[in-house]
């Protein structure tokens, strides 16, 4: 094995992990603050690459296309999921487990019946985006796909920006104070269904941004929801139910799905499975801590 | 327990005739898949209704069944009642040794970890193509014997199987170690205390659900001619939460009517409409918000006051 291998590896790993940071963080932010599993953030992620897809193929052309949409994509699927905790996810807090499942695997039906309606069930695929279609960066012989660094810079951007704001900002305190004692929340007089829904929006958002940036990359098509959801639970257990976690997770599985390929392509996807049972057997709250899964 | 359901199964198992009387292969066979998935959902519900485990991974023991019966018709001239009964044993087995990592760890982590062995089953039926025939599954039919080739002989079968397993499984729940199981998921802590071995009793359900599982699956490989990996994918599971949920968690016959009800919706819903999925996924969301405990538990409810009714004005008061 030469340099340039290791080379391809490591950056390889990286991009996935770092498209996973964009995917879970979402996800975790969720799960952390309003204790629900929520199945359906695949299908939002879905939703965001067809968003994505209209807005560059149809709405808007030119440079600045993908980086508009990227903004529209954003605020459009947070938008959605803020009608989905306001009038129906918040009826399910506190419930057990397999009540979430139930009303979020109603919405994956539904969004995906939606999809279908819109879109038809043939793949789409909109292509790298015109300003991005750069020469590839040459790294000690590697070549490596400026797509690949963009969705790297971006995945970084949103770990570093969702820890600057559960630390440095006042929304980001009242999330981490409602992640903890929501009645303590409450009776110091804030307003506690706001912050869910502002938090389930954001997560949703994150969701739909995971699916404009893995656009360029993958297809969408119908159901592309539901095949990368169960995966991306192995990054909540290996990492822990909180931001760093999420982080820390999609790196260590993108890495190790990464390596995974090397060793035996064909089985890439039974290794992080491994790595989900030994972390549950040994340390069950994940590698990077965070509180206990209610 | 088991005097109520009978007579309950006394009733359905004459309706169930019925198809076979009109001589309808259409009813049949949509009574048959009805009566497999049927066996699914109440082997399922033994863990998460009456152990109170919920396991995201049991569609894996659904495909190990599957598979078992597949490839032991295909491969080998063993005959066809030693391939069902492995497509029992095989899936045990596997939950046995699943099972025993599983049970260590508390209720949510064992969701996790079924699920991990769930979808590392999967990888394996999927990828490993020399002995699975990899995505497109084990195809080309099986050999079996002449009695069930026809609808009606896997109707009746199918009817024979099915109504066997619940039997026993009414009979599991019915014993002591049936009660026990109640009292692990009603207070886990209290029944340790009273030096009974919770590990051990988990785990005992957790194979006997996985067995009925394999079975169930067995069935279904024999029903549609074929093993595919879609049997062992987190979505089948996904399906079967929704018979047990619609149907009623803490019932028996729930989850047959939950099978039975999204049998009939998927049916007739994706015939007369391409809105069927939007359809499918309301009435999830609205089960999931106003009627948690599902159909079943609420028509015994109307059941219960009805005779009350009756009661009451017939100036009988016995029960």
């Amino acid at each position: 094995m030469d340099l340039t291998q290791v080379i391809y590896i490591f950056v390889n790993g990286i991009y996935l992990g770092s498209s996973l940071i964009i995917m879970t963080s979402g996800l975790v932010l969720i799960l952390g603050v309003l204790k629900v599993l929520n199945f359906a953030h695949g299908a939002l992620y879905m939703l965001g690459g067809y968003f994505g897809y209209t807005w560059v193929t149809m709405v808007m052309h030119g440079k600045l296309s993908f980086p508009v949409a990227i903004f529209v994509v954003f605020v459009a699927v947070g938008l959605v999921g803020i009608v989905m905790e306001r009038f129906f996810i918040k009826r399910v807090y506190g419930a057990n487990v397999l009540y979430q499942f139930l009303i979020t695997y109603g919405f994956i039906l539904i969004l995906d019946g939606f999809v279908k309606l819109i879109w038809g069930t043939r793949f789409k695929n909109f292509g790298v985006p015109e300003i991005l279609r750069l020469p590839p960066v040459t790294v000690l012989g590697a070549y490596i796909p400026p797509y690949y660094i963009f969705t790297i810079i971006v995945g970084l951007l949103v770990g570093l920006g969702l820890w600057l704001m559960t630390a440095r900002t006042n929304f980001g305190k009242l999330i981490v104070a409602a992640a903890s004692d929501s009645e303590m929340l409450n009776a110091l007089g804030k307003n506690v269904p706001l912050i869910y829904t502002l938090v389930f929006g954001l997560g949703s958002a994150l969701g739909g941004l995971g699916g404009i940036i893995a656009g360029p990359i993958l297809s969408i098509y119908p159901g592309m929801g539901s095949s990368v959801i169960v995966p991306w639970f192995v990054i909540i257990v290996v990492g822990g139910v909180s931001i760093r976690g999420a982080i820390g997770g999609s790196l260590l599985v993108g890495m190790v799905r990464s390596c995974g390929s090397l060793i035996s392509p064909r089985y890439e996807l039974a290794f992080i499975y491994i790595l989900m049972v030994i972390v549950l057997l040994f340390r069950p709250t994940g590698l990077l801590g965070g509180e206990k899964v209610h | 327990l088991v005097q109520k359901n009978l007579c309950f199964g006394a009733i359905i198992l004459v309706l169930l005739i019925v198809p076979v009387l009109i001589n309808s292969d259409y009813f049949m066979t949509l009574m048959a898949e009805i009566l497999i998935l049927g066996l699914f959902a109440t082997s399922l519900n033994l863990l998460m209704g009456y152990t109170g485990l919920v396991s995201f991974g049991h569609a894996a023991y659904f495909g190990i069944g599957a598979y078992t019966i597949g490839l032991i018709l295909q491969r080998t001239t063993l005959p066809f009642h030693f391939a069902l009964l492995a497509s029992f044993i095989v899936p045990a087995i596997a939950g046995l040794v699943i099972g025993y990592i599983c049970v260590k760890v508390g209720d949510i982590y064992f969701a996790f970890l079924t699920l991990a062995f769930g979808e590392l089953i999967y990888v394996i039926i999927v990828k490993w193509e020399s002995f699975t025939n990899g995505y497109q599954g084990l195809v080309g039919g099986f050999p079996l014997p002449s009695l069930i080739e026809s609808t009606t002989g896997f109707y009746i079968f199918t009817l024979i199987v099915v109504s066997l397993s619940l039997l026993i499984q009414l009979i599991i729940l019915g014993s002591p170690f049936g009660w026990t199981l109640r009292g692990i998921r009603d207070n886990t802590e209290r029944v340790d205390f009273l030096g009974i071995d919770v590990k051990f009793h988990k785990l005992v359900a957790f194979i006997i659900s996985c067995g009925f599982t394999g079975l169930s699956g067995a069935l279904l490989a024999v029903f549609s001619r074929g093993a595919f990996p879609d049997f062992a994918s987190f979505w089948k599971n996904g399906e079967v939460f929704f018979m047990i949920l619609v149907g009623g968690l803490n019932s028996f016959v729930g989850p047959l009517l939950g099978a039975a009800i999204l049998k009939f919706l998927k049916t007739y819903l994706s015939n007369y409409t391409i809105f069927w999925e939007i359809i499918l996924g309301s009435i999830l969301v609205f089960f999931a918000i106003f009627f948690r405990q599902g159909i079943f538990p609420s028509l015994e409810r109307l059941y219960g006051h009805l005779i009350a009714r009756v009661n009451r004005y017939s100036g009988g008061g016995t029960c």
